[in-house]
This record gives C-alpha cells, sequence and structure tokens, in this order.
C-alpha cells in the first residue's frame, strides 16, 4: 500500500514536531489504517535518534592555535571604533604617490589616505601657482616641477587644454554626503609622478619649455641665487575623483550631480566597493541588462555567479550612453537598497560610487587587462570578412547578392548591418589570468555610437 | 564575558577576544562541518578558513543574529562548495577509525558487546548514507538533528526561506530513509 505525498509529508513533518493538534490526529488515524505508514513513522523516529546518537567530533587539539598563528598574519583591519577616538590600528601603508609602473588594480594602495595627501599636495601647488605666476592662468590639473635646472626652482604651470573640466571642490555636498567608506579601500593613484627621463604620453597637455615663456637666454632674472636641488625633475598629474550616493541615484541632487559628471568626458573610471562583490556584479548585471547592454560573462565568472563565490571583477562597458549608464547605476542602487530593506545580508554595495575620468594609469589597467587599450583602439568600418578582391567571382555570388541586399548573409561594407549598436560590457575577475572571452568580446564591439561612454567599472569587496 | 561583548573587545584591537571566540566554538562549528564534509583536513580547512573570514568580517557583523550562526553561515557556504566540488569522490574515511576511537563506550554492567557492536555498525551505515545524500539535503538533516537548530535559524544560515528548509529536510528524511534501506542487512 503506497502512501500519498501529502501522507508522507505528515508523517515527516511528525518526526520533526511541527504538527498542528489536527495533523496530529491525521497522523494518528494514518498509522494506524496503513501499516506501510507505521513501519516508514517508525523507521524515520529512529534514523533520527541514530543520527542525534552519533558521537560529536571535536577539533583537533591544536586547532584553536593554528587559528590563531593564522590571525596574527591577517591583522584586522577596520575596527568599528576606527575614528572614534580610539587609537588607528596597524592598517596597511597608503602611499599616495606610487612609482610609474604600479597598478592600482592589484596594488594594496590605501586611497583614503592617498585622496588626503593629493588634496594637500594639490591645494599646496594651487597656492604656489596663485602667489608666484601669471594671475590670469586658467585652474591648473596638470603641474611641472622642476627641480633638476640649477635655476628652475619655481614651480610652472601647464594650462589644461580643456576648460570645461571641473576643478575639484572641497566642500562638495555630496562629498560630505559620501557613505562610510573603508579606509584602505584600494583606489588608483590620484597623484602620479613621473620622472624626468620618462617621455610625455600625454596626448593632451602641449609640450612647453620649462622656463618662463617671456625670459630670453642671458637675460636677468629676479630670483633666488642657484641652488643644489636634492630631487630629479618630476611632473604630478592630478586625476581627483567625485563620491557619490550609489543607494541615492533617485535623489534629484544626487542624480544631477552625477549626469552632470558623466558629461564632462568620454571615458570614466568607476570604483564601487562592495560587501559582496559577485552579489553586486549580478545587481549589474540586471541593471545594465534592462539597458540593452550586451555582456560577456567568462565562464570563470560565470562560475563565481553561480555559487556567489566573493570576488573583486573589473567591468569594462562601452557604446553605452550617460543617461544609461545613470540609469544602471540608479536602479542597482535600488534594488540593492531594496534587498537590504528586506534582508540587511543582502546588501551588496556599501554605498560610495567613486567617479572620475580615466587617466593614463588606467589605460595601462585595461591594456593588462584586455591586451589592447580599449580607449585608444577602437572598431572602424571594414570591408565584410572573405572577400578576396583578386579572385574571379564564383558562382554563388549572385545567391550573395541576393541575400545581402535582403539583409541576410555577409553585410554590405561600410555598414554596421552586422554590428550590434548596443552597449557591451566585460566582466573580469581581478587578479587572475585574461580569459579567452575577452577575444571574442573585443572581436564583437561594435562601431561607437556617437555621444556615448567607455567606463571601467572596479568592483571590490571590502573584507 | 558574552558573544557580543568578546567581539567589541576585539574591534577595539583585542585580538585575543577573538581567540576566545575562537575557542567556544570550534568543537561545535568542527563537528557540523566535519558531517557536511565528511573528511577531517576538509574540514579543519573549512574550519579555520571560516574563523579567518568571519574575522575580517567581523565589522560587518551586525549582531541581527547569533554569533555561531553567522560562523554557521560562512562555514557551511563553503562546506557546500567543497562537497559540490567533488561530488563524485566518495569519501575513504567514512567510519574512519578516529571516530570509532571517539565512540562513547557504554562502561554499565548491563552493557552487551553485541548490542555496541550493532549500535557501531548502524552508525557506520548512517554515516554513509549521510555522505551520500546531496549537500543541502545533509546540511538541514545535520542543523537539525545533530545541532538542534530551529528552522528560523537554519534559513538564516542557509539563506534561504523557511519553506525551503521544510520542503529539504521532507526529502532528506526520505531519501535518507531509502538509501539506509538499499544498505540494509536484514
Amino acid at each position: 500500500m503506497t502512501l500519498t505525498p501529502r501522507e508522507l509529508e505528515l508523517l515527516t513533518a511528525y518526526v520533526d514536531g511541527t504538527l498542528s493538534r489536527s495533523q496530529y490526529r491525521q497522523v494518528k488515524r494514518l498509522v494506524r489504517a496503513k501499516p506501510t505508514a507505521r513501519r516508514l513513522l517508525r523507521s524515520l523516529l529512529q534514523d533520527s535518534r541514530e543520527l542525534q546518537r552519533l558521537p560529536a567530533v571535536p577539533a583537533p587539539v591544536d586547532f584553536a592555535a593554528a587559528v590563531l598563528s593564522q590571525l596574527e598574519k591577517q591583522p584586522l583591519r577596520c575596527p568599528r571604533g576606527f575614528g572614534k577616538g580610539q587609537p588607528l590600528p596597524a592598517a596597511p601603508a597608503a602611499p599616495a604617490v606610487l612609482p610609474p609602473g604600479a597598478s592600482s588594480l592589484t596594488a594594496p594602495v590605501g586611497w583614503f589616505w592617498g585622496y588626503a595627501a593629493a588634496a594637500a599636495v594639490f591645494l599646496a601647488v594651487c597656492a604656489g601657482s596663485m602667489l608666484l605666476h601669471r594671475p590670469g592662468a586658467t585652474e591648473p590639473r596638470v603641474a611641472t616641477r622642476s627641480t633638476s635646472g640649477n635655476n628652475d626652482s619655481l614651480v610652472q604651470e601647464r594650462p589644461e587644454p580643456a576648460p570645461e573640466k571641473p576643478a575639484p571642490r572641497e566642500a562638495d555636498p555630496l562629498v560630505r554626503e559620501m557613505p562610510r567608506v573603508p579606509r584602505w579601500l584600494d583606489f588608483p593613484p590620484i597623484v602620479k609622478v613621473i620622472p624626468d627621463d620618462e617621455p610625455d604620453e600625454s596626448e593632451e597637455a602641449p609640450s612647453r619649455p620649462l622656463s618662463p615663456p617671456n625670459e630670453r637666454p642671458g637675460a636677468a632674472v629676479l630670483a633666488s641665487p642657484p641652488q643644489e636641488l636634492p630631487h630629479q625633475l618630476e611632473r604630478v598629474e592630478f586625476a581627483l575623483p567625485r563620491v557619490h550616493v550609489f543607494h541615492g541615484l533617485d535623489v534629484p541632487e544626487q542624480h544631477r550631480a552625477l549626469r552632470e559628471q558623466l558629461t564632462l568626458a568620454s571615458s570614466y573610471r568607476v570604483e564601487i566597493p562592495a560587501r559582496d562583490g559577485t552579489r553586486g556584479l549580478e545587481r549589474l548585471r540586471q541593471a545594465l541588462a534592462a539597458q540593452k547592454v550586451q555582456w560577456t560573462v567568462p565562464a570563470e565568472v560565470q562560475l563565481r555567479l553561480k555559487r556567489l563565490l566573493r570576488s573583486d571583477y573589473a567591468l569594462f562597458v562601452e557604446n553605452i550612453s550617460p543617461e544609461e549608464l545613470l540609469e544602471a547605476f540608479k536602479q542597482a542602487g535600488l534594488a540593492d537598497r531594496a534587498a537590504a530593506q528586506k534582508r540587511p545580508l543582502e546588501l551588496a554595495f556599501e554605498g560610495p560610487l567613486i567617479v572620475r575620468e580615466t587617466a593614463r594609469v588606467d589605460r595601462r589597467e585595461l591594456k593588462d587587462l584586455l591586451g589592447i587599450d580599449p580607449l585608444r583602439v577602437r572598431p572602424m568600418a571594414s570591408m565584410p570578412p572573405s572577400v578576396d578582391i583578386r579572385k574571379s567571382l564564383e558562382e554563388s555570388t549572385g545567391t550573395t547578392i541576393n541575400e545581402t541586399l535582403q539583409g541576410r548573409g555577409i553585410p554590405r561594407p561600410g555598414t554596421t548591418a552586422r554590428l550590434p549598436s548596443v552597449g557591451l560590457v566585460l566582466a573580469l575577475p581581478l587578479g587572475r589570468s585574461k580569459p579567452p572571452e575577452v577575444k571574442k568580446f573585443l572581436d564583437s564591439r561594435p562601431l561607437p555610437r556617437a555621444g556615448t561612454l567607455q567606463v571601467l567599472i572596479v568592483l571590490r569587496n571590502l573584507n | 564575558m558574552d558573544d557580543q561583548e568578546l567581539i567589541a573587545a576585539c574591534l577595539q584591537g583585542q585580538p585575543s577576544a577573538y581567540g576566545e571566540l575562537v575557542r567556544r566554538y570550534q568543537d561545535r562549528l568542527y563537528n557540523t562541518v566535519y558531517r557536511m564534509v565528511q573528511n577531517a583536513e576538509d574540514a579543519q580547512d573549512v574550519v579555520q578558513e571560516a574563523f579567518l573570514h568571519a574575522y575580517q568580517a567581523l565589522e560587518g557583523f551586525k549582531g541581527d543574529a547569533q554569533f555561531f550562526t553567522w560562523l554557521c553561515r560562512i562555514a557551511l557556504n563553503a562546506a557546500i562548495s567543497l562537497r559540490r566540488r567533488r561530488k563524485l569522490v566518495v569519501s575513504i574515511e567514512v567510519g574512519s577509525e578516529r571516530e570509532r576511537l571517539l565512540e562513547p563506550v557504554d562502561e554499565s554492567e548491563g552493557a552487551d558487546p553485541t548490542e555496541q557492536l550493532h549500535r557501531a555498525e548502524q552508525g557506520q551505515r548512517l554515516h554513509q548514507a549521510l555522505a551520500r545524500l546531496s549537500p543541502e539535503h545533509r546540511a538541514v538533516l545535520v542543523l537539525k538533528e545533530m545541532e538542534g537548530i530551529k528552522y528560523e535559524e537554519m534559513a538564516d544560515i542557509l539563506q534561504v526561506p523557511i519553506g525551503t528548509i521544510r520542503s529539504r529536510l521532507h526529502r532528506a528524511r526520505l531519501e535518507l530513509r531509502a538509501l539506509l534501506e538499499e544498505t540494509d542487512p536484514e
């Protein structure tokens, strides 16, 4: 005599002790009526007892010592009392200035201190510039400090060729409202020192002589006496980020602030500190997919998404308009906020959304990730593949032409028919070798749409 | 000191407080994980990783759950992932010598050696059957029967709704029974 699924449920619920009074009566009737049910219930109860009687297996004797010795190698990185009057714990050193060639994706840089140091250097340079140089000059973004020449001991400015770029605002209300940002969070260098002998690859900054433009050779100069300075010539490049509230982009003021920033350049770097990078990636994936952005997700990332393994990720997004990107961020932030309201542990993003225009260091990192600098190398319209003009026409040429004219088969030269005109995103796990899907992504890059952005998004776990 | 006080002390820069937490929960967590991964070495690795991970994430612990629940969630997620990776590997440590040595000895006068042997065999069969369950089903059985954890807490640990816990437990019991009947000597 077989038992129905409902009867089986009643029996297991009896073992679990979760029956109501009426269900209990049903079970009593059932075991009285059906011997199969009686036998099964007896066996289930026996199994339960046996499981409870399995001996507890204790941890090895020296287990706690082993854990504690491991802990000594991994000091706690962010005590809750941090910044509340308690002495600062030993935190990883945070060089404000990285040597050329250092990668911020892998280098453990305490960005907060870097940011503070950069601001201090920036203010010092600005103050020096105002005191010593042309009063009508535009606000400098790139400054050169000469220390190698005998008489060139002054700081000189290079005017920024794109004057519409925003000056850093120390009293920005968004910065004041910045959510809690852990101080050990990695962030790319915001000050970069380039030695004198390194060639300047910057396309924007025109090459200028280091001496003042009106200075004539041999002319008398009212200046300090010649000094032997200890340092070499170095150039300091600023790329200050702005911090937005990721969960608050539905607030008009914050929405407007990010929109304004996203219309100032064509490429950005976005850092998103995450509590769970993988969950955050999933939120971003859904939000960007809603904006019709096509994803290339390597198998390794898919596995991490499936198993919810915590990871840091780099996303390269391109051909996306500022509005689409803004909407995607907004939706991801709202989804995260809604999930956290239901269940606090679901919170994937920490809160800040740190945005700045890409700098040369970002290009280098993109090159490391993708094998090419995608900001410089853009796809171009080309001849369709498999067309060799040196060969005579084949018999199937007529068919091919007909298909092409009907919008099928090989696209006509110079058209973008085979290329999607939507945004494209590639998600990569940080700190790992380049997956084979990168080539697929690069091969599928569409022709750039006017007014769209290229964005490197770094999703990084805090812990 | 209770868990919250130890956590607070740890966050204020006293790592020794975390050592106390490790000592407090190591055996309980190890037993749970051992039943999940069925292998002593894996259990050690998983539990150690769980403690280290919890330490690094201690700042994010909100205190809205028991510390052990939180710790257990970290460890069981790791254990389930590990078991999935080794799905086809049959543990050779089932009913190991170490565990047999840990079997409590009944020293009462009326203790029947035959009964003891029978009980040991039963335990071994049960252990083997547990090893053949899916990680999700094994997890609910271990938490329910060996740890005596309530549905709500299990839902929190495994991060699934309570209804899912109920249905998993139902299927796990029936599956375990079927597996035991397969190996029933009678």
